[in-house]
């Protein structure tokens, strides 16, 4: 799946090819793309709220510079959510390390009407969880099937695994969140 | 494929956007709990952190991004230039220790020092004023020996008695 904006603009692929040629603008255009969905991505991977901004900016960065390593087989966002899925782990792995208190501040009050949204936090919370103990492979097709819209056969090609295999593994994740969000 | 089956595969799309319900499939969400509770795990997930997403801004992301690359090449070019500054060290080191080992021998002038010495690039800025009759007396110079390039009117050490030659001492010393 290539993303595009409009049909006059270039596709994801032709803005690394410009990027690649030196034009910066081309970085900021893709930047733009995938910010929101690599943010809803990452926060619903597991990242807290005050993380999410600054592990977008890590991605795009590690991105951008490997971007020899991106051959075009799965979609550029696909990718961007594999390197954020690694970051995401290693982050949680570092901090497990570093302190026993929780990472998870979802529960600062940035709200305006904390009653009116006490449901849809409800829900949310119950949401973050369930995804939070899925198993990592489980959680990216799942997300990347609902949040990005993409096929299973992209899907696999941007996990490194069988499209059969990422349809059990969505079916799982749809199963086991159904359990936990009852 | 069972309808429930049809409806799962297409709930994604649905809660993109890019698909809408049929009445049909509409009356079968209403009716069946299982797929009910699906796509409103779905619908959810699809809209996940809305807020947060919301308060992103891309052009901030992005300047921050652009600027650590930038700092990244400044840092890869540095470090080749120290790179290059040490291997032109390392040859002219060689140059002269292959110099020594030959002395008294024929000059440096084989195949080998000649690939050597064209390869150094060494700035210096004091030849760039000279025209090629004065760069060219300036190489002359340099390609002869020591003793030859000495002032005829500058007495060599053997030349004086012992009182200069005392003169000479302190004023080295001093």
């Amino acid at each position: 799946m290539t993303t595009r904006t409009r049909p006059d603009l270039p596709d994801d692929t032709a803005l690394v090819q410009t990027y690649r040629a030196g034009d910066e603008r081309s970085a900021t255009e893709l930047v733009g793309r995938h910010t929101a969905a690599l943010g809803r991505f990452l926060y619903s991977s597991g990242a807290g709220r005050s993380d999410v901004e600054d592990l977008v900016q890590e991605t795009f960065y590690r991105a951008f510079r490997r971007l020899d390593s991106w051959r075009g087989e799965a979609a550029f966002r696909s990718w961007l959510f594999t390197i954020g899925g690694n970051l995401l782990k290693d982050e949680h792995r570092k901090r497990r390390g570093r302190t026993m208190l929780s990472i998870d501040d979802r529960d600062v009050p940035d709200r305006a009407d904390p009653a009116s949204t006490l449901a849809a936090d409800e829900t949310e919370n119950r949401l973050q969880e369930g995804l939070k103990i899925l198993p990592r492979l489980q959680r990216e097709v799942f997300l990347m099937r609902v949040q990005l819209g993409s096929e299973y056969a992209e899907i696999a090609r941007a996990l490194g695994t069988t499209p059969g295999a990422a349809r059990v593994h969505y079916h799982h994740a749809v199963k086991r969140l159904k359990e936990m969000i009852k | 494929m069972t309808r429930c089956e049809e409806l799962s595969d297409l709930m994604p799309e649905v809660a993109a956007g890019t698909l809408n319900w049929s009445e049909e499939q509409r009356l079968h969400l209403a009716a069946c709990a299982d797929c009910g509770q699906e796509w409103r795990l779905v619908s959810a997930t699809r809209h996940f952190g809305d807020d947060l997403v919301a308060s992103l801004d891309p052009s901030s992301i992005s300047a921050a991004v652009l600027v650590r690359l930038a700092q990244d090449r400044r840092s890869a070019r540095s470090r080749r230039n120290w790179l290059g500054g040490l291997a032109i060290a390392a040859s002219i080191s060689v140059l002269i220790w292959t110099g020594a080992g030959s002395r008294g021998h024929a000059p440096l002038t084989g195949p080998a020092t000649t690939q050597v010495a064209s390869q150094l690039t060494l700035p210096m800025a004091e030849l760039d004023s000279l025209d090629t009759t004065q760069l060219q007396s300036v190489l002359e110079g340099l390609d002869q020996p020591l003793g030859a390039v000495a002032s005829p009117t500058v007495p060599s050490l053997g030349d004086l008695n012992d009182l200069e030659l005392e003169r000479v001492l302190r004023s080295l010393e001093a």
